[in-house]
């Protein structure tokens, strides 16, 4: 056993999550322009679905579709990326005592770099359609706090189950796709039957996505109520994923890979 | 005599299980280790001895509490304690130095120690031209090099030590040898030493203990219990002998 601070800790998952997302962009020969190029052909796509094809477009319909699908995407890839983390760095977790939390917290940090940049990709995007900055923009680092409150509460219990069921994992993308066509990314609950709308309000992420939409676009502020209602429950899974990982941490090693 | 000594680390009727599952629905609890008592004194090199598969990997984690036991005491007094691996957490698309760097972190080590080493790790693993290079461009035997530089770096109160001993070219091995040897009969650091090389043990250790069937059948000095394990390799009798006379 090794006893390490906090600071170590903290030191050991930044430099961790920059070398994975280093590593990741020296993969390929165009690097970083993927995280630029990933949401923009994504964007293409449904607009040529939703838009062209089948005219459910609004107005401003590629500003609006790709603040949704940045927005979406983070959740989306953190999710997947650090529910898969402990067990895929199990031979690790077999050979130092440490933390297994540090793995998680890797895998979003990571994940936040690249969010970084498709941010930046919207933010160029929104200038180009003529939108300003205005007041309602201080929100956005409210929006993402929530944000990555939710995708916290809901990647640290995960990590846990996938580790010991790793069948879960495969559910996971499943279970994410469904919320990705219940969170408003593509079409505006404005147009959709009253009767559905309260349900679909019990997705956490369609206020994320709708928030986005309101202090970017329409330069109103967000629905207080609901973020925070989000933001607050999303705190209570994160710590209690926290305290997950904690109770499991000694019980991770054993784990046979089959 | 040792009596006198208070044992950094005590262990007293350890074991360790498993769950293996055989289908969906059944698993089996396996012991990789049953019944295990010894201790361990600060500046002791003990060996590890025991044929492949006994459970003397189980107990390298149990020591660096990586796991804890399923039954039995084990009594850490306070002193940090590491298992030298190689090649922790490197990333193939990155440089040799990020990868050290990387590598020492996870071991424990802050990234401005690491740094300060760097020279020593460079000029040790002899890939003085690569290092800026991507590790995914490095023969395995630079990898495994640069691996056991970064790894012998760590000075933990305890260092655990598997038989990673044999890597790299035949050249690399002498060096590491070496550099290990010289580093156990130090007696700066306390060792634990896994092997079923029994020369070996008896070379490097000056207490030993021998695991057979996940039980520790004997502990002590290293001549008794090397001897009761070759004769047991010989014979298949588990008895202990009585050490010879020296004088």
């Amino acid at each position: 056993m090794i006893r390490l601070g906090f600071r170590h800790y903290k030191n050991l998952i930044i430099h961790k999550a920059w070398a994975d997302f280093r590593a990741e962009a020296e993969r390929t020969y165009l690097g970083v322009v993927w995280w630029v190029l990933d949401p923009l052909i994504n964007m293409a796509i449904y607009y040529l679905v939703f838009g062209v094809f089948l005219k459910m477009g609004t107005k401003d319909f590629i500003p609006f579709l790709l603040t949704g699908l940045v927005v979406w995407r983070f959740i989306e890839a953190t999710v997947v990326r650090a529910s898969n983390s402990i067990l895929q760095n199990v031979s690790m977790v077999r050979q130092v005592a440490f933390r297994k939390i540090i793995f998680p917290l890797i895998a979003v940090g990571t994940c936040l770099m690249e969010y970084m940049f498709s941010l930046g990709l919207l933010f160029t995007v929104l200038l180009i359609y003529g939108y300003r900055p205005g007041v309602t923009w201080l929100a956005v680092p409210l929006l993402l706090a929530v944000e990555l409150a939710l995708v916290l509460a809901m990647s640290l219990p995960l990590a846990v189950v996938v580790t010991f069921v790793p069948d879960v994992g495969k559910l996971i993308s499943q279970v994410l796709r469904i919320l990705f066509y219940l969170s408003g990314i593509f079409y505006t609950t404005k147009r959709l039957p009253d009767v559905v709308v309260p349900w679909l309000k019990l997705n956490p992420a369609i206020h994320v996505v709708e928030g986005m939409r309101d202090v970017l676009m329409y330069g109103v502020w967000p629905n207080w109520a609901a973020l925070g209602l989000v933001g607050l429950l999303s705190v209570l899974g994160a710590a209690g994923g926290v305290a997950l990982i904690g109770r499991f941490d000694p019980l991770f090693a054993k784990r046979i890979a089959r | 005599m040792s009596a006198a000594r208070t044992a950094a680390i005590s262990l007293r009727h350890v074991g360790v299980s498993y769950w293996l599952r055989q289908s969906l629905f059944s698993r089996r609890k396996f012991w990789a280790l049953r019944d295990v008592s010894f201790d361990l004194f600060e500046g002791d090199s003990l060996g590890v001895i025991g044929k492949n598969g006994v459970g003397k990997s189980t107990l390298l984690r149990l020591l660096a509490g990586v796991m804890s036991p399923d039954c039995g005491t084990l009594v850490n007094s306070g002193v940090s304690t590491s298992l030298l691996s190689l090649n922790l957490g490197f990333l193939p698309y990155l440089s040799g130095r990020e990868n050290a760097i990387l590598g020492g972190m996870f071991q424990g080590m802050a990234k401005e120690e690491i740094s300060a080493k760097m020279d020593e790790i460079i000029q040790f693993a002899e890939i003085e031209e690569f290092i800026d290079e991507p590790v995914a461009s490095y023969s395995s035997g630079m990898k495994a090099r640069l691996g056991f530089a970064v790894a012998f770096q760590i000075q933990p109160d305890v260092l655990l030590l598997d038989e990673v001993i044999g890597v790299g070219d035949a050249d690399f091995q002498r060096k590491s040898m070496e550099v290990m040897k010289e580093r156990i009969r130090s007696h700066d650091t306390t060792i634990v030493f896994v092997s079923h090389n029994a020369p070996l043990v008896r070379e490097l250790c000056n207490r030993a203990v021998w695991i057979e069937d996940r039980i520790v059948q004997t502990e002590g000095d290293v001549e008794v219990v090397l001897a009761a394990y070759e004769n047991f390799l010989r014979t298949g009798r588990k008895c202990v002998e009585t050490p010879p006379e020296t004088g």
